[in-house]
């Protein structure tokens, strides 16, 4: 019979904590009095979140005692001793515990009608009980901008119904989920404040208001398709090449005033097809003196959302464990370039690691070259570029010839901050790593001027983007408030 | 001079240290440039860096322990605004930190198998992901404020083209966070080793421990070293070890972040201080100091309900550990199985309320309960 390894990460968290979605556990067996352990296995990836249809984590042991930690992402730790006794089945089974069930809420018309006639005058008037009524459904369809007479900018959507769409009980914010143009040149790096639009976002092609859920402490939006709109999406296998997305934040009780935007990937696809929902809610964060409801954004992929929290963490060791548990998935076809991504970051940085594949630096550069509107692949091959072995470079295929721009580090630098901000906050310290190797190099050895002009003006844009960036999270969350 | 210890050997590995501890500052000056961003209790002078950087060499010096890589340079920056150290310690302003961070990593580049440690104790701010490390002379030159500070990412990023592979930079700073706003948009620290092409992404092997993760505090004592320098060297005891395969028990930085935060987390003051890693490659387990015998693990073992804890004692392994009324906060017991009970001793005799017995006692910490 198996031995069960129970576990709870919700113990003494305060109510509502965003409980981890994977642990990382290392098995050690005792002997001696307990005094020795020895390593049995490390970096059992085990999933807290086991769903229907799903099976829990199992590891074949001898029978003995064992020590087990587990970590979480956010560097939780527990510890369990086990004795696994001679049986047919001696296998550890790790099972977290399962939520109690919420009562159903006994809810009907009658109790409603109660509820108004004993309520206090106040409580009946209170501008956040206030139900809204209803606007029309169009109002909250995708919205394209290509007609619009007047510039378009995050603080202005022209026929965007930015007020109407939000409520009292959430303090009047509200979510846009923004389409965008892929961009043609470097963003300006001297022009005034209002070009942020441009600076983060783009062009902006068309507008969708995001219905809000949940209660009013902690709303949340989520989707499965970045603008509900076949016609201007266009194809599934057409992601990370023409378009991007962006979800912006807003408080809007008399006007529209942005407060975040988030760079937020297309349609993500998981392991068996389907669609994962990306997930938008708000947060708390304490800036300095103050505190405020900041965006949060989240993709619900059993297989590689552990991927994320652990290279949100900067836990390297723990990305590439969680990487194991997805190399086929990654490596079978090109079915996801933002999950790709995300596996890249892991490869670039970890170099080694047993699941590696001999040819995952052309698949870099494939992922850079092909995806033309994802920044993050021509941020990795410029890292390549820059600070890998140069032997582990050659022989790789160039796409496209003498228009491949990564067949130089500059241009491969300039193309990457061409796009615009990297889909995951990573890309950002790796980008500004790059572009200060090269300004110095261009600085002191070369005398092209345009090219450290270009490099310079290219550091001042990178280095902004750091200052705005929310470090809290694995995508990118721009503070947009004070412009 | 900076440089307190001296014993370099070009061609064999060392272990190459740079400590900064930064206790006086021009507090009105800074708080002058940020205005209303500035932190709460702004940026008064300290007294813990001296400190820290105190205790640490003091402990390079004569406990750490690295399989054949001694210490070969120790440099220690430090300042306080009421006494001077017996160290002969360099003034931590710009300058000085950016010629001795210099030699630091050209003593670093000597030998792949270096150990190199960058340690900084002080004040912190951040903006976005930009941390920024206070020198003492933050905030000088009105017209670029903000450049006598030090980035440590990316000063960590420019060390990787250095050849010595090990490298733990310990940041025992605030986070605390400023709102991003056009004032800052130009802000930029300056340069200390310049970036350069390298080899050595996946290579090198570098550690950057925060003390506080982004945007939260953290806490020191006027009298002592840093919460995060006394959970560092109780750390170094056993808590932050892990087993070889020889059965030597070595410190390694991924067990040590666990230990930190828990130990750092049992003083009142640094609840809600949680250590973190660096971002990227700077979160490398690092292996760098032996122990001499098996570990001390930090225990905290507490009674369920908490109330026995008043009338009973607390002992281990049968033997009195402490009075009633009187368990500790945390101590260090020996790896192995123990046994812990409470233990009411009246006119009557003695009355065991609860036992928790043949408890393992690993690294990094254990929470022990008593059920009674």
């Amino acid at each position: 019979m198996s031995t069960t390894v129970q576990f709870d990460f919700g113990t003494g968290q305060p109510v509502g904590a965003r409980l981890p979605r994977v642990a990382l556990a290392d098995v050690f067996e005792l002997d001696g009095n307990n005094a020795e352990e020895r390593l049995v296995v490390g970096g059992i990836v085990v999933d807290l979140q086991v769903r229907e249809g799903s099976a829990p984590t199992r590891v074949q042991v001898k029978p003995g005692t064992f020590l087990i930690r587990l970590r979480t992402p956010e560097g939780q730790l527990l510890m369990r001793r086990v004795n696994v006794k001679p049986s047919s089945d001696t296998a550890l089974v790790f099972l977290p515990k399962q939520l109690a069930l919420k009562p159903e809420r006994q809810q009907s018309a009658v109790d409603d009608l109660v509820v108004m006639r004993t309520a206090a005058p106040g409580v009946l008037f209170d501008p956040a009980a206030y139900k809204k009524p209803a606007v029309p459904r169009d109002w909250w369809s995708a919205l394209p901008m290509a007609n619009a007479t007047e510039p378009v900018t995050i603080s202005n959507l022209p026929g965007f119904h930015a007020t109407e769409l939000v409520e009292s009980k959430y303090d009047y914010m509200g979510i846009a989920r923004l389409q965008a143009g892929s961009l043609h040149e470097l963003p300006p790096p001297d022009r005034s404040s209002h070009d942020v639009t441009a600076k983060l976002v783009g062009e902006i092609a068309a507008v969708q208001g995001a219905k809000l859920h949940g209660n009013r402490e902690s709303p949340f939006a989520k989707w499965k398709s970045p603008v509900r709109n076949r016609e201007l999406t266009g194809k599934r296998s057409d992601e990370g090449k023409g378009a991007r997305y962006f979800s912006l934040s807003y408080r809007a009780e008399a006007g529209l005033s942005p407060i975040q935007v988030a760079c937020v990937p297309g349609r993500w696809e998981m392991r068996d097809g389907r669609l994962a929902d990306v997930f938008a809610d708000y947060y708390e964060r304490d800036i300095g003196n103050t505190s405020i409801r900041a965006l949060r954004v989240e993709v619900d992929d059993p297989d590689l959302g552990g991927l994320l929290d652990f290279l949100q963490q900067g836990d390297l060791s723990g990305s590439t464990r969680m990487l194991n548990n997805a190399t086929e998935l990654l490596y079978r076809k090109w079915l996801n370039p933002y999950a790709s991504a995300a596996a890249g970051y892991v490869l670039v940085q970890a170099g080694q690691w047993p699941g590696e594949n001999a040819n995952w630096r052309q698949w870099i550069l494939n992922l850079a070259h092909r995806y033309s509107s994802l920044p993050d692949g021509a941020i990795l091959f410029t890292t390549l570029l820059l600070q890998s072995p140069s032997e582990a470079l050659q022989n790789l295929h160039y796409e496209g010839g003498r228009g491949n721009h990564f067949r130089s580090a500059i241009s491969a630098a300039l193309e990457a901050v061409r796009r615009g901000p990297p889909l995951f906050r990573h890309g950002l310290k790796m980008m500004a790593t790059n572009l200060a190797i090269l300004e110095g190099e261009a600085k002191h050895l070369t005398r092209d001027a345009q090219t450290y002009r270009e490099l310079h003006s290219a550091s001042k844009y990178v280095r902004e983007l750091s200052l705005r960036v929310d470090p809290n999270q694995p995508f990118c969350v721009f503070d947009v408030r004070n412009d | 001079m900076a440089l307190i210890w001296d014993r370099r050997q070009t061609s064999e590995p060392g272990v190459h240290v740079i400590l900064i501890g930064v206790g006086s500052f021009a507090d009105a000056r800074v708080a002058e440039l940020l205005e209303d961003d500035a932190p709460e209790g702004g940026f008064v002078d300290l007294e813990t860096p001296l400190h820290s950087v105190e205790a640490f060499a003091g402990w390079l010096q004569t406990e750490l322990d690295v399989a054949d890589t001694p210490l070969h340079t120790l440099r220690v920056l430090g300042s306080s605004a009421r006494r001077t150290s017996s160290l002969a310690v360099t003034a931590p302003t710009f300058q000085n930190i950016a010629d001795e961070v210099g030699e630091w990593a050209d003593d670093v580049n000597t030998h792949e198998d270096n150990l190199s440690i960058f340690y900084f104790c002080g004040h912190g701010l951040r903006i976005g992901e930009t941390q920024l490390l206070l020198a003492e002379d933050f905030g000088s030159n009105r017209r670029a404020p903000f450049e006598n500070a030090i980035e440590p990412e990316l000063l960590a990023n420019a060390m990787r083209q250095m050849r010595g592979r090990r490298q733990l930079f310990l940041i025992d700073a605030c986070s605390t966070e400023v709102p991003f706003s056009r004032r800052y948009e130009n802000v930029r620290p300056r340069t200390i080793v310049q970036e350069a092409q390298n080899e050595n992404l996946a290579k090198s092997e570098q550690c950057l421990i925060r003390a506080s993760k982004l945007g939260t505090r953290a806490f020191g004592s006027a009298s002592g070293p840093s919460l995060f320098m006394n959970a560092f060297l109780r750390a170094m005891k056993g808590a932050g070890a892990v087993s070889t395969h020889r059965r030597q028990w070595v410190i390694n930085t991924d067990m040590l972040k666990m230990a930190l935060s828990w130990l750092i987390q049992l003083r009142p003051e640094g609840q809600g201080q949680e250590v973190s890693f660096g971002g990227g490659t700077l979160s490398s387990n690092i292996c760098f100091h032996t122990l001499s015998g098996d570990p001390l693990v930090p225990v905290r073992v507490s009674c369920e309900p908490r109330e026995l804890e008043v009338v009973s004692a607390l002992h281990v392994n049968s033997a009195p550990h402490c009075t009633a009324g009187n368990w500790p906060e945390s101590f260090d017991i020996e790896r192995r199985a123990h046994d812990f009970e409470a233990v009411e001793t009246t006119a009557e005799g003695t009355k065991i309320h609860g036992q928790a017995l043949q408890e393992v006692i690993a690294p990094p910490f254990v929470n022990v309960f008593i059920p009674c």
